[in-house]
């Protein structure tokens, strides 16, 4: 209960002041406010003060808002409304945890009070407490049973919390009180059914959910949606003729959709390849220029049934001119005997449209057009460069442009083959010039960007995007803006490559700041949502939000950031980085500890100052921006500026590295790197149980992975080699080692593995560099394993030989390999002869580089490109 | 005053429009538009049925039966001693949250080395 009751007159000022609010009118707001508080007797009224402040927030005056709502609310503690004004404060300020305690507090003092219980819902939901928000709803529906939006909630909190019949329960008993007619269309009524079907097939209830589509089908607007579900049903009933009649259906309405083929393959139980083959055949003659049920038996055909059935596919491709024809090819590749037949055969369709312009001699008469011909050896060269075999892939694509030189997709795989081989450089440069073909086509402009950036050149990739991005802004800013990811994550890359890591993390947080920006969109969707009963695609967005850093984005930017931490706790920058680097040189460990120690020290002692004065500075800043903000309407939420120098040094990398690192283990857990990264943190942070969960989750998925290997005698070691552990710990470490690694010591669990798979290059570098990591004088033997290139060797690729040159020259194979390094290089330079990374020294790349304009113009940025 | 303390303040973002002609022609130049109505204020809608009643009570009965069993399995948790020291070692060597930690000591009837294991599975 408010303390001072406000005279009619005012409290009627008072009520136009909520109305005001609710309907964004903010400036009337304001106007009313002053009446009441112009009054000496209301002037310290705190629920108008409050509403003062709620107001000013929603025209960005943030502080101002803060003052008033904290004043008002000292001057009436026992107002709801108060309580309840600074919740939604917090709330827009994303202080979710701190606005929750504001609604309780609110709803001490009035605990039926349906606008605060609603907006009390809707962060927890957002929060994701599922259990609260189920007592929340059912309160809303106790007290207003009558409305819509009250049955919804609960039953969807049922739905979340994954009891599905009483969901279901919930959502019938609310289906009843709708009243409508048969023959209305009633969109809403129609999702509301669609969404109560789902939860029926979730609960398991498949006989009630498809008597219930059956019941209801006439009025769900959705026709595909119920088909759709209903051959699912119809399977999973295990009534296979009426299900297939649905997938005929189906497939009539759109023969390319593969889900109907595995629809009617479950239905007919094809006992025999022949029967399985017979489904696709009858769709060819249905279908004759469908391109699906030519391709999908590909999968399971094999020998020469699968050439025949690969014959016409690739021929009808072919001859249509069909570019994405390999990619739909590309997950056969893992079949070795596939791969052959399907270079036979392509091959032969090369020489003979060469030789008579058919696909094969034996055809009779039936000419193809010369751009057959094109896409033939386009596809070979996207095979040869797929299966490793760069320099034929090269020839097939130049004689490719020889004959058509104006096509784009010729010299986008041209920079491909150049890319997989090693030469990045020579691809950006074939990218580029596939760009200014057509410089209005965005697509290949992004490529064409993203090769740069690959390259190093990340001026001329934001020149590049700035032709299409928003003008008067900054390419980057306007990016950044559009969330645009994937750029920043080539941007990120490029940028660690040339050890900027303070510009690298930078876009790294950008990319996170994205994620908390999604997660917070979602909001606004827990009303929208329930009004338009559009409950599939929120009970969708909640799932999706839910692991919503599992994105690959997310993910890139994660490892890439926890890199790059862990890099600059291996390595602190510090202001005058060159020269303490010499000094390292000569000092034992213990030596090495201190001076790190001190240094970082020395970093966060200036950091700190650095800090205040960069406080000062935006103090300035700010006040010159609040003046010209004061009449902009618009809420800026001023999130802190991302400052590399500051991003680079910062005070405990470890710890950053764990706040990206958190979400991955969480959420990306059937991913083998995602522990071991974990582990490259913990072990660094001395914390053996949390590497003992790693490697554990690791040997779960791939047992001999040779990055997990190295973790593991590296854990092995610590454990063996660690003292004044709790005792604990140390009966856990000693329970959890016998089982990782029976009675062993870590020399002869690495020998042992070295034996286990000797004839594998990644295998053996891993081993080797452990060889030299428990027992330094190895080192020769170590150097020998690791750079063996026999040919009975398997695993060998650009990017493990690449590894094993780098390791020679920074001294995980013992110091002193500059000798063996560049024997390696050598050898390497003929196995990859396009790879820049082996080519001999002094090797200059003289060729023309590339401008953002399209031209080539001769080395100007070349000498900038070498030296980044 | 209380009862009208119910029309307080209604949902912060929300807003006029529904129904209503738009103030201002919106710029159609971007998803901000649509984006920006998803904030509408809108009324609630109400059911005209007389039949909630009965709808109401298939709701409660199930309801009271499932508290309980939750609360008779915190009940047995929360009995469970535990050591704060304990409690303390798995915060620091899990770097999980207070109560995480606890939880898991309890489930595992207070044995720490139990619950690490199970921890670090």
């Amino acid at each position: 209960m408010p303390t001072i009751t406000l005279p009619p007159k005012e409290n009627a000022l008072f009520k136009r002041i909520l109305r005001c609010y609710e309907h964004k009118q903010y400036r009337n707001g304001l106007k009313f406010c002053k009446q009441i508080l112009s009054n000496p007797k209301f002037a310290e009224h705190g629920e108008t003060l409050a509403m003062k402040g709620l107001t000013l927030n929603c025209l960005g005056k943030k502080e101002e808002a803060y003052e008033l709502v904290r004043r008002g609310l000292r001057n009436d503690l026992k107002s709801h409304v108060c309580w309840h004004v600074y919740g939604l404060l917090q709330r827009s300020d994303k202080k979710y945890d701190e606005a929750i305690k504001c609604y309780r507090n609110a709803l001490k003092w009035d605990k039926d009070n349906l606008q605060i219980l609603r907006d009390l819902s809707l962060l927890q939901i957002q929060m994701r407490d599922l259990e609260g928000y189920r007592e929340t709803r059912y309160q809303l529906l106790q007290l207003r049973p009558a409305q819509r939006a009250s049955w919804i909630g609960y039953a969807v909190a049922y739905h979340l919390l994954e009891d599905f019949e009483m969901a279901a329960k919930i959502v019938e008993e609310f289906r009843k009180t709708q009243q409508t007619s048969p023959d209305k269309v009633d969109y809403e009524y129609s999702e509301l059914l669609l969404y109560q079907n789902q939860v029926l097939r979730e609960a398991g209830l498949y006989k009630e959910a498809l008597d219930h589509l059956n019941n209801y089908e006439k009025q769900i607007c959705d026709k595909l949606a119920v088909e759709e579900t209903r051959g699912e049903l119809l399977l999973k009933l295990d009534r296979p003729e009426e299900a297939s009649e649905v997938y005929r259906r189906l497939q009539e309405r759109n023969p390319e959709n593969w889900a109907y083929y595995q629809g009617l393959e479950k239905a007919f139980k094809p006992g025999s390849i022949e029967e399985r083959q017979k489904i696709y055949e009858d769709s060819w003659v249905k279908f004759p220029k469908g391109l699906v049920p030519r391709r999908l038996p590909l999968n399971f055909l094999t020998g020469e049934k699968f050439r025949e059935c690969l014959d016409s596919y690739l021929r009808m491709n072919f001859s249509k001119g069909c570019p994405p024809v390999f990619t739909t090819l590309k997950s056969l590749y893992t079949d070795k005997e596939k791969v052959t037949i399907i270079e036979e055969l392509v091959v032969g369709y090369e020489s003979c449209l060469k030789s008579c312009r058919m696909f094969s001699e034996s055809d009779d008469g039936k000419e193809e057009p010369p751009t057959t011909l094109l896409w033939v050896q386009y596809f070979l060269a996207q095979h040869f460069d797929f299966i490793d075999q760069p320099s034929v892939a090269l020839e097939y694509i130049n004689t490719a442009i020889d004959s058509t030189p104006t096509l784009i997709e010729l010299f986008l795989i041209k920079a491909k083959i150049y890319k997989h081989a090693g030469n990045i450089k020579e691809a950006a440069r074939w990218m580029d010039e596939a760009q200014a073909l057509d410089t209005a086509d965005r697509f290949i402009n992004s490529k064409c960007a993203k090769y740069m950036l690959k390259a190093g050149l990340v001026k001329e990739a934001e020149e590049m995007c700035s032709k299409f991005t928003r003008e008067g802004t900054s390419a980057v800013e306007n990016l950044n803006e559009m969330q645009c990811m994937w750029f920043q994550t080539e941007c990120a890359l490029a940028y660690k490559d040339m050890n900027k890591f303070g510009e690298a993390l930078k876009k790294c947080h950008e990319i996170e700041r994205h994620f908390v920006e999604i997660t917070d969109d979602q909001f606004d969707f827990h009303t929208y949502c329930m009004r338009k009963m559009t409950l599939r695609s929120y009970v969708d967005l909640l799932k999706l939000e839910d692991v919503l850093r599992q994105h690959p984005f997310y993910y890139k930017a994660a490892r890439t950031a926890i890199q790059i931490y862990l890099a600059l706790h291996d390595k602190p920058l510090t202001d005058d980085n060159k020269e303490s680097q010499a000094d390292t040189e000569n000092l034992t460990d213990k030596e090495l500890k201190k001076l790190r120690n001190k240094q970082r020290r020395a970093q966060k002692k200036a950091q700190l100052e650095e800090e205040k004065k960069n406080a000062e500075k935006e103090k300035l800043l700010k006040n010159q921006k609040k003046k010209k903000e004061d009449d902009d309407e618009e809420i800026g939420g001023p999130k802190e500026e991302l400052i590399p120098d500051k991003l680079s040094k910062p005070e405990s990398p470890l710890e950053e590295a764990v706040k990206f690192l958190i979400p991955l283990k969480n959420l990306v857990r059937n991913k083998i790197e995602t522990h071991l990264l974990a582990f490259e943190i913990y072990f660094r942070k001395e914390k053996y149980l949390l590497m003992l969960q790693s490697v554990k989750r690791a040997v779960v998925i791939e047992p001999s992975n040779p990055w997990l290997h190295q973790c593991l005698v590296r854990f092995f070691k610590g454990v063996s080699e660690s003292a004044d552990l709790a005792e604990a710990v140390r009966t856990v470490l000693k329970q959890e080692i016998s089982r990782l690694f029976g009675e062993s010591n870590p020399q002869s669990f690495n020998k042992n593995y070295l034996s286990q798979h000797s004839n594998s290059i990644p295998h053996r570098v891993a081993a080797a560099k452990m060889m030299v990591y428990l027992e330094p004088s190895s080192d020769k033997m170590a150097c020998e394993i690791a750079t063996a290139l026999d040919e009975s060797l398997s695993g060998k690729s650009l990017q493990i030989c690449t590894e094993v040159l780098e390791a020679l020259r920074d001294g995980q194979l013992g110091e002193g390999q500059q000798k063996a390094a560049e024997a390696y290089r050598a050898s390497c330079h003929k196995i990859f002869p396009y790879s820049l990374a082996f080519m001999p020294p002094g090797y200059q790349d003289n060729s023309t580089t590339i401008s953002a304009n399209g031209d080539l113009s001769a080395g100007e940025h070349d000498d900038m490109a070498n030296e980044m | 005053m209380a009862a009208e303390g119910d029309v307080d303040l209604d949902l912060e973002a929300e807003e006029n429009c529904t129904g209503k002609p738009a103030e201002k022609p919106r710029k159609h130049d971007s998803g901000a538009a649509d984006l920006e109505r998803v904030t509408d204020y809108a009324e609630e809608k109400e059911i005209s049925s007389s039949d909630l009643e009965t709808a109401m009570s298939v709701i409660g009965d199930r309801r009271s039966r499932e508290q309980k069993a939750k609360q008779e399995r915190e009940k047995e948790l929360a009995k469970v001693t535990i050591k704060k020291e304990d409690v303390e070692l798995i915060m620091s060597e899990m770097e999980i949250s207070r109560a995480v930690a606890e939880r898991s000591l309890r489930e595992h009837m207070g044995n720490v080395v139990e619950a690490l294991v199970a921890l670090t599975n």
